[in-house]
């Protein structure tokens, strides 16, 4: 006979769906969405007759799960995205990216105070494309103030590298099959 | 009898799903049920769950949300054309497989091999 679940069963079946969901992180977040949704549904449902502890263990390992998931949508031995390497990516070209800019401006400081500058605003553009710009401006004491501005190419660049090493276009058909599969859902539930 | 060899079950559990199915829609767990109803006992859930979006994925079956009083909507699925062909082949070819493979298994087994022979 079902019952209520109790605050405690609630949270076990929540982790667990949790647990799945961050094994399927390589999938898109609507396939994840589904995932969870459904998972959740048939958990609360078992729970509530055999009790969360045995619905969870009756689902065998979580990372079985997960990988019977991700076989599901890639097929099996299919490529998928690697979300990990999309990430390790990103960071060594933000780190890259710094160094280079670190050392160009540098270079642009030290070939500005070799020069002994007059008073006025001195520009560093050749980063621009980088998303960086340097000002360094000169008052008559010879007091520099110096001003770096970021704009959104800086973290753009990044983020392309990262998405290229994660080889995000593995995810094109799993997301068209979910558009295809959710739109037969709505007739399917539309005319029953 | 309880059936607990996974990869015996791995092979026909698409066909398991795809014809109970047809004869009822139902939603994950409730086909989870139905399964340990007809025998298969010790059937882990995680097994179950990945096959149905498989099938979905392969447009064997489709799913619809349909709202449920003891909680959240669930995802009743049912066969499509190509999961009636799919069920309909698959049970040809698994009747097939039985026969051949029935009447061998169903023979005494002896307690050693008979010597080499020079027939065939």
């Amino acid at each position: 006979m079902s019952k209520r679940l109790s605050l405690a069963e609630w949270l076990r079946v929540e982790r667990a769906v949790w647990t799945v969901d961050a094994y399927v992180q390589g999938l898109p977040g609507r396939a994840r969405r589904a995932i969870r949704r459904e998972l959740r549904t048939n958990l609360r449902a078992s729970a509530a007759e055999v009790g969360a502890r045995t619905a969870i263990r009756n689902l065998g390992s979580l990372r079985r799960l997960a990988i019977g998931y991700l076989e599901a949508e890639y097929g099996e031995g299919r490529p998928r995205p690697q979300l990990l390497k999309g990430i390790l990516w990103g960071s060594v070209a933000s780190l890259v990216l710094l160094v280079a800019l670190i050392v160009g401006y540098e270079s642009f400081l030290a070939g500005l105070e070799a020069s002994t500058p007059v008073p006025g605003t001195y520009r560093w553009e050749v980063a621009r494309v980088l998303g960086v710009a340097g000002e360094v401006t000169v008052d008559d004491t010879g007091f520099a103030e110096y001003r770096l501005a970021f704009s959104y190419p800086y973290f753009l660049y990044p983020i392309v590298v990262g998405l290229i090493g994660a080889r995000i276009w593995r995810l094109w058909p799993v997301w068209w099959r979910r558009v295809v599969r959710d739109r037969a859902m709505r007739q399917a539930s539309a005319h029953p | 009898m309880t059936v607990h060899d996974p990869q015996l079950l791995k092979g026909v559990l698409s066909l398991l799903l795809l014809g109970l199915l047809a004869e009822q829609e139902s939603y994950g767990y409730q086909l989870v049920q139905r399964l340990r109803r007809l025998g298969l006992s010790g059937l882990a859930e995680g097994t179950v769950y990945p096959a149905l979006a498989r099938l979905e994925r392969e447009g064997r079956v489709v799913g619809r949300l349909v709202q449920s009083r003891s909680g959240p909507a669930r995802k009743y699925y049912r066969p499509t054309a190509d999961g009636y062909a799919a069920l309909r082949d698959g049970s040809a070819a698994w009747q097939a497989m039985a026969a051949a493979v029935t009447p061998i298994l169903a023979r005494p087994i002896p307690d050693e091999p008979a010597p080499p022979s020079d027939e065939d």
